[in-house]
């Protein structure tokens, strides 16, 4: 199934449950459940610990059920999803006393582009475009052309006028600065 | 408890829904900081006669925007997805205006002036008051901001704060009879900080959902 037929399917369940329909919050919950169960499955075997992708499951789904309120129906549901089952996963880890960290040696990896079969790229490409608006310009789009879209340093620097040198330097501030913003979490910094 | 057994759970009743927008909850916090304040204190002089000066309007509309932008920046930060930064930027606009009347005023006003400002209007009960409030607003607004999943804890602790600080002293504002900007820079904008500061400190293990 698309990523776009998932998302209208979904947010279109969200709407009948908000009009207080339960066999829709029943099947929405139902339609979550192999997605929750193949996310928290995939994130925890980074840690050795995919035999507890269950409890991550059921604490996801009970947060879904309280918070489900504080979803905006102009946003993207799945990216709401990510974020509630994201929270869930790092609440599970800290009880766990599990730290996590990310090399910063491989920068390339920091940026890896969505892949377009995975039903989460467009969720990664609106999160990624968020953090890139957070540097001031032409950071953005300079990080943007040099690690996701594989530009090479001469070309950068001849698109927005800048010499190759400085464009290395944007580039290190800019993955400091989000490396920094991403490891504000305390106990997680992955 | 198997997960199938947890969703048949789930679905005997429609998710819970919060009874009120934030915006209503500042009105109320701002509404019982306004009697409270008319009980103790009573309202300014001029309020008897009907005339009041353009610097109470000025200094009304300042608070009213504030406590817009920082109720807002709350209904964000209390969802868990990314926010966005214009409630930030907005009120730091904001404070750059308060900045700029300050030192404006300071330059146009002599030391005895500006003396007389903050001893005649007894700034010990301004910053009684604004704390006070403030620190009841806060716990209420966190009570509430439980039902709510925020992304980021701290942060939403901290606007929760400050909404909550900037509503009481809305309500204060009524009886104190100072408008000048050095005045509400400090004798407002000190209580509301520190508001801000601890909710951010104590409120965030409060909030973690």
């Amino acid at each position: 199934m698309k990523n776009s037929d998932l998302e209208a399917e979904l947010k279109g369940l969200v709407m009948q449950t908000r009009s207080g329909n339960q066999q829709s919050y029943e099947l929405l919950l139902a339609r979550l459940t192999p997605f929750l169960r193949k996310a928290a499955g995939a994130q925890l075997s980074r840690f050795g610990r995919a035999q507890d992708a269950e409890d991550v499951v059921q604490e996801s789904l009970i947060a879904i059920h309280l918070k489900l309120h504080t979803y905006d129906a102009s946003q993207p549901f799945l990216a709401w999803i990510r974020a509630v089952t994201t929270h869930k996963m790092i609440d599970f880890l800290r009880r766990a006393r599990i730290r996590a960290t990310v090399s910063l040696d491989d920068e390339n990896s920091f940026f890896e582009p969505a892949d377009p079969t995975n039903p989460e790229a467009a969720i990664i490409a609106r999160d990624l475009d968020i953090l890139l608006k957070t540097l001031k310009p032409p950071a953005g789009d300079v990080v943007y052309a040099l690690k996701v879209e594989g530009a090479s340093v001469a070309d950068v620097a001849k698109k927005f006028s800048l010499s190759e040198s400085n464009v290395k330097v944007i580039v290190h501030r800019a993955l400091e600065k989000l490396s920094r913003m991403v490891a504000s979490k305390p106990e997680v910094t992955a | 408890m198997k997960t199938d057994e947890l969703i048949s759970l789930l679905t005997k009743a429609v998710p819970p829904r919060p009874i009120m927008p934030f915006s209503m909850l500042g009105i109320l916090v701002m509404t019982a900081s306004l009697v409270l304040t008319i009980s103790a204190l009573g309202l300014r002089p001029e309020f008897a006669v009907g005339i009041l000066p353009y610097s109470f309007y000025f200094k009304t509309a300042f608070f009213v925007v504030c406590a817009l932008i920082t109720l807002v920046a709350l209904r964000y930060a209390a969802r868990p997805v990314v926010t966005p930064l214009w409630p930030q930027r907005a009120f730091l606009v904001l404070l750059a205006g308060l900045f700029i009347a300050v030192l404006y005023e300071l330059s146009q006003s002599s030391l005895e002036t500006l003396h007389e400002t903050f001893m005649l209007n007894r700034v010990e009960v301004c910053l009684l008051s604004v704390t006070v409030y403030g620190a009841l607003g806060a716990m209420v607004f966190g009570f509430y901001l439980r039902r709510f999943a925020p992304a980021d804890p701290a942060r939403a602790a901290g606007w929760m704060g400050l909404a909550a600080a900037v509503c009481g002293a809305l309500g204060y504002s009524v009886h104190c009879q100072s408008d000048s900007a050095l005045f509400i820079l400090l004798a407002y904008g000190g209580p509301c900080l520190m508001i801000t500061l601890m909710s951010r400190l104590f409120g965030e293990r409060f909030l973690r959902w």
